[in-house]
């Protein structure tokens, strides 16, 4: 198979005191979707296909197998995981449906004790800890583009920033553009 | 002789110079100074220039209520104008101009106005200039430019601003306002209860009241000691201090608007952006925005030299500066006796006018004992000087009138007249406050619905102890909001004086022709206030509007509250009945920089790129914006001008073949068993039996029957469909089907899901295409047999660096046997460079959205310019694909008398008659010999056809080709008026029977 190709025109690798932005690992995004009456059915067969618990609403939890299972509509979960993984769930026509997203969005992974800082800059939700605890996840908007972020913290604080991937550059250039300042004397 | 440094005192630091020029002439300043202490320091007097009459302005506050001192910063396209030269501090290297003047404030020739003063009333302008020809608003319209001209303060550049500045979101519990006590109280209450808490502070400086000397001390403890322990305490409960951040706004919810000055006070600011747009959450909000004192007027009260008591008091306690050493201090409350000793103490010879014939006893006693020479129940009456005071008449203060008595020397004149409230904030809300006559002022009594509690000095506790209390009181109110506790009684008004205030407005001797002046800014007088009175405008808001009152950048801050006095007692009104004005935001003035934020430049809005702009790149691509996105446009060869390289391009692809990227189309999956009902409602063509592995064209009509969008649908399998949407309408597609899910058919089992990003396409397209893709794709057969027109194949792409996945489906946009071929967007780049080696081996060329325009133009394919939102499918020459044996939507709102007219404007092709002539897409289509009105129709796209060989378009035109083909009519461009004789042909102009694309 042939290398994925980054969205990102120039290599995304920034750090700073405080703050680093990366470009995230190209990875699968699988989307499971179910019907009103299917919906029981179905969280229950694909927890039970990820080993996880059902995700709260607003909340990703990770799976058996590391990856990260959110529901982003009331019927459609995302499972994002390392390239090449298989979608845990193909449910039938009656059941529902699913969809192969993995080249559909760009992410930027901006980690550090001032991520949230730079973050704010670029969208408006409610990055305090007790409202967007690790493991939040969040469809909004920055600058006409709808936008997703969802935390999974690692040693630190660390953010995960999605675009769709036509935005990617815009996306790099606008956390560049702010990221600027970090780092310097307040 | 005015203003000098002293020997001590102050919060400046004295070992930190910092250099700056005034008009072109160096000076030193400290570090914690503002222009306006640095010159006062330097002996500087005036400042600036009025409004209107150019009159000399100096320091009359040490705050943002400043209406005179405004000055230019720097030059160029640095240049930053009206600020406050009392609340911009110094910064090494700053430049300060006066503005408004020339040669100079110091002389200024426009000061001659001064001298037609008495011609210059309110109203002036639209009097005089209305009537003089008798053409009323046109006449007026002409004067306005020139009186525009002479009018203004500063002048702006013209220039980009080279600053950058941000937009941050940020959400809070409490957001305070005003630290000075009442606010650090609420904010330490507030954020000792566990509440996330912001303090903002207007100034550069915490501490409000706490740093000029009116507050000297809370509880035991000094001013700098309790100021230091509360903000200790509140950096360790983890509350944010934000200095230098004025709330300008209050909005709906608990939403407020803050600016951050970041760097202005940086000498290098190295990437930081100048202001910060800060737009805060909160869900309570404390208004502990303090008081500003007020003046009462007299005679040349406009003066250099003339300034606020209190403002007299922060220049000597906070800056260390004698505004000069004569004072006169005149008021009309026990306030001002603080200042007074401050300066006294400052070695300031000083003489107190007290309107009052009581004094208050404690404070005249002290006052007294500083070496204070108190006059009771005298006032100032009129200040002479040539430009600033020099000296000052008074007299004696009655009821209805003063009579000047003796002259004494003064180089500054402190006033107060009492304290208004800073209420805008809540004003913003709507709320409107209410006359208090103990304190002479507006409170607002009731915040109402609005999270917001009033706090200190702004709610009209002016002690120490009493703000102190109110701030707490104000901080457990948001508390008990918070966590549901119920609701905090909140302490009444009280007033703090020994003596009553009384209340004085304006000084007048019935002896003397006074110039008062309400508003300095302005150079609104007395009389003006008058004046309007007697010609009717009675409405304080007219008032505002015809006297110019309250407007420009202090907003009335010191004067609304006199010009309601005079109005009153004109009226013979009480205040109240009077009414108040409206406060609206900005509080004070914001940048336009910094509410555009980084949304400017190649920021100003997001732009896209497919997954092969950098193949694109590598080969030489001019790319050109198409909303958002970023397209390929044309390969120039050996500088090859945009005409010829099309031209070139769509030729070889009518010989040969070419590779255009479509991955910009709107791509939108479509799944579940109802999905080929549900196209089927949403198509206006038939979808219902579409066969698996097979695309059709499809065309999507708006309810009231009108074309939204055209596009093609690839079945996959049984539930899963692809479709395609024009570039330009993929998100309104995307909402236009989510809509009727959720709305329409709730009940399909279909689910919609953009993919638009998730796959990059190119389009083969040529009589060699089959040639090019024949071998690229192990799995897919090519043959017209295997692979007919409006097939759709899924499998697999050999290429040099590995096998991808594809989707092909073959449809053509250009007219010729042509493929789109999609594949994942990450493996777009690897599909882009094998299938461009493949077309380099045949001779074949990349072509950009300048040629296949051409091309689509040539076989009179429709897109956004002819669905422009008002023709249906039959104006399109598409009524075939308006089925009549189901329902759709737009099915019979299409079908009214208006939309099926016979002589609607349909589309028909269009050619330049002679050679080498063009026409301009929107020119508008006459019948000969007519060139008014809205004519036939209009043209909507245009190019340079290389199979026509002539410059040919397509438009609507009505009676179309039934009444006018092989007919000349004009093209008129209402532009630039060019015409051009066209010929209206079938839009068909190449390969009318598609036997190209379908051989």
């Amino acid at each position: 198979m042939v290398d994925r190709s980054s969205p990102f025109a120039e290599p995304v690798n920034d750090s700073r005191a405080g703050i680093t932005v990366s470009a995230a690992p190209r990875g699968s995004l699988w989307q499971v979707a179910c019907w009103p009456e299917t919906f029981t059915s179905v969280e229950a067969a694909l927890t039970a296909a990820c080993g996880c618990e059902p995700p709260p609403p607003g909340h990703m939890v990770r799976t058996a197998d590391g990856r990260l299972l959110v529901r982003v509509e009331p019927l459609k979960w995302w499972i994002m995981g390392p390239d090449g993984a298989e979608c845990p769930l193909m449910p039938g026509a009656d059941q529902g449906a699913w969809l192969d997203m993995s080249h559909d969005q760009a992410a930027l992974t901006v980690e550090g004790a001032d991520a949230a800082e730079l973050l704010k800059r670029l969208v408006s939700i409610d990055l305090r800890e007790g409202r967007f605890p690790n493991l939040s996840f969040t469809t909004t908007e920055m600058h006409h583009m709808i936008t997703r972020v969802l935390r999974d913290d690692a040693d630190g604080p660390r953010y995960q920033i999605m675009v769709m991937r036509s935005y990617a550059d815009f996306l790099h250039e606008a956390v560049e553009h702010h990221l600027a300042q970090f780092g310097m004397p307040a | 002789m005015s203003g000098y440094r002293l020997d001590r005192g102050g919060r400046v630091d004295r070992t930190k110079s910092v250099n700056f020029t005034w008009d072109g002439t160096r000076h030193i300043g400290y570090r914690g100074d503002t222009i306006a202490s640095a010159l006062m320091a330097h002996g500087v007097r005036t400042l600036g220039r009025s409004f209107k009459y150019h009159r000399p302005r100096g320091v009359s506050t040490a705050g943002v209520e400043e209406p005179g001192a405004l000055v230019s910063l720097y030059s160029g396209e640095k240049r930053i104008t009206n600020a406050r030269a009392t609340t911009t501090e110094i910064v090494e290297g700053l430049e300060v101009h006066g503005q408004n003047a020339w040669p100079s404030v110091r002389f200024d020739i426009s000061a001659v106005n001064n001298l037609m003063g008495r011609f210059f009333s309110a109203g002036f302008y639209y009097k005089t200039f209305f009537g003089i020809t008798g053409r009323g608003t046109w006449e007026w319209m002409q004067f306005e430019k020139i009186i525009r001209r002479a009018a203004g303060m500063g002048r702006a550049t013209d220039r980009p601003d080279p600053d950058h500045y941000e937009t941050v979101h940020d959400y809070c519990d409490v957001l305070v306002v005003g630290s000075g006590p009442a606010g650090l109280a609420a904010a330490e209450t507030a954020a000792a209860a566990g509440l996330d808490v912001i303090l903002a502070e207007q100034d550069f400086e915490f501490g409000g009241t706490l740093l000029n000397g009116i507050t000297p001390s809370v509880g035991d403890l000094g001013a700098q000691q309790w100021l230091t322990e509360r903000l200790s305490a509140l950096g360790s409960a983890g509350a944010r201090l934000w200095k230098r951040t004025t709330v300008f706004g209050l909005y709906d919810h608990g939403v407020a608007g803050l600016v951050e000055r970041v760097t202005d006070h940086m000498a290098n600011p190295g990437h930081l952006p100048r202001e910060r747009l800060r737009i805060v959450r909160a869900r309570h909000i404390v208004l502990a925005t303090g008081a500003v004192e007020r003046p009462f007027t007299f005679g040349n009260n406009d003066k250099p030299g003339v300034m606020l008591a209190s403002a007299a008091q922060t220049y000597v306690n906070r800056f260390g500066v004698a505004p000069g050493r004569e004072a006169v201090i005149a008021t009309n409350n026990d306030t001002a006796y603080s200042a007074a000793i401050t300066l006294a103490e400052a070695g300031i010879r000083t003489t107190l006018l007290d309107s009052r014939s009581t004094l208050p006893g404690e404070a005249a006693e002290r006052a007294k004992a500083a070496g204070i020479a108190i006059r009771n129940a005298m006032v100032p009456v009129q200040a002479n000087g040539p430009r600033g005071i020099a000296s000052l008449d008074y007299g004696r203060h009655q009821t209805d009138r003063d009579l000047s008595e003796d002259r004494m020397p003064a180089e500054v004149v402190g006033i107060s007249g009492g304290w208004t409230p800073v209420v805008s904030l809540i004003s913003h809300r709507g709320i409107r406050p209410v006359w208090n006559d103990a304190l002479s002022a507006f409170l607002v009594e009731d915040t109402g619905l609005e999270p917001v509690t009033m706090a200190g000095s702004a709610a009209g506790h002016f002690s120490a102890d009493a703000a102190l209390n109110s701030g707490e009181k104000a901080g457990e109110a948001a508390v008990a909001a918070l966590k549901g506790q119920g609701t905090v009684a909140m302490p009444a008004p009280t007033v703090p004086w020994d003596e009553p205030l009384e209340p004085l407005w304006e000084v007048r001797d019935p002896g003397r022709k006074l110039k008062c002046f309400v508003d300095p800014q302005n150079d609104v007088t007395t009389s003006d206030v008058r004046l309007a009175h007697r010609e009717g405008y009675v409405s304080v808001e007219h008032l505002k509007r015809y006297t110019t009152l309250g407007m420009s950048t202090d907003q009335g801050k010191m004067g609304n509250v006199i010009g309601l006095a005079l109005m009153a007692e004109a009226s013979g009104q009480t205040i109240p009945e009077t009414g108040t004005t409206t406060f609206r935001p900005p509080y004070t003035p914001v940048s336009i920089g910094v509410l555009a934020g980084d949304a400017r430049g190649k920021h100003w809005r997001p732009t896209r790129h497919t997954p092969m702009r950098a193949e694109h790149e590598k080969l030489g691509c001019v790319f050109v914006d198409a909303g958002f996105w970023y397209r390929s446009w044309y390969y120039p060869r050996g500088g090859e001008a945009l005409g010829a390289a099309a031209m070139r391009e769509a030729t070889t692809v009518r010989d040969n073949v070419g590779m255009v990227d479509v991955s910009t189309l709107g791509k939108i999956m479509v799944q579940g068993p109802d999905a080929s009902e549900f196209l089927n409602r949403v198509y206006s063509n038939a979808f219902a039996k579409l066969a698996v592995g097979k695309a059709r064209y499809g065309l999507m009509l708006r309810d009231d029957g009108i074309v939204f969008d055209d596009g093609t649908t690839w079945r996959l399998s049984e539930t899963d469909f692809f479709m395609t949407t024009t570039t330009a309408n993929a998100g309104g597609v995307m909402l236009h089907l989510a809509n009727l899910l959720q709305t329409r058919w709730p009940e399909m089992k279909v689910h919609i899901t953009s993919v638009s990003d998730h796959w990059g396409g190119v389009a083969v397209a040529g009589p060699k295409a089959r040639d090019v893709l024949d071998g690229a794709c192990p799995d897919i057969e090519f043959t017209d047999q295997a692979f007919p027109f409006m097939g759709v194949r899924q499998g697999h792409m050999t290429t040099d660096e590995g096998n991808i996945p594809v989707m092909v489906g073959r449809l053509s946009f250009s007219g010729e046997k042509a493929w789109e071929v999609m594949t994942p967007a990450d493996y777009a780049p690897a599909m882009f460079r094998s299938l461009h080696q493949r077309i380099a081996a045949v001779g074949g060329v990349l072509y950009g959205l300048e040629a296949m325009d051409c091309m689509r133009v040539e076989k009179g394919h429709v897109t956004g310019r002819e669905l422009d939102g008002r023709t249906t499918a039959a104006d399109m020459g598409l009524g075939g694909m308006a089925s009549r044996k189901k329902h759709y939507i737009g099915r019979v709102l299409g079908e009214r008398e208006d939309l099926v007219r016979d002589d609607r404007a349909t589309l028909v092709g269009l050619i330049a008659k002679a050679p080498n002539a063009r026409f301009k897409a929107g020119s508008i289509l006459f019948p000969m010999g007519e060139t008014e009105g809205h004519g036939l129709g209009h043209v909507t796209s245009v190019a340079d056809s290389p199979q026509v060989k002539s410059w040919i378009g397509l438009g609507y035109v009505q009676g179309g080709l039934a009444q006018w083909e092989g007919k000349t009519i004009m093209a008129e461009s209402p532009v630039d008026v060019q015409s051009c004789e066209v010929t209206v042909v079938s839009p068909h102009f190449f390969d009318p029977d598609g036997g190209r694309m379908h051989g």
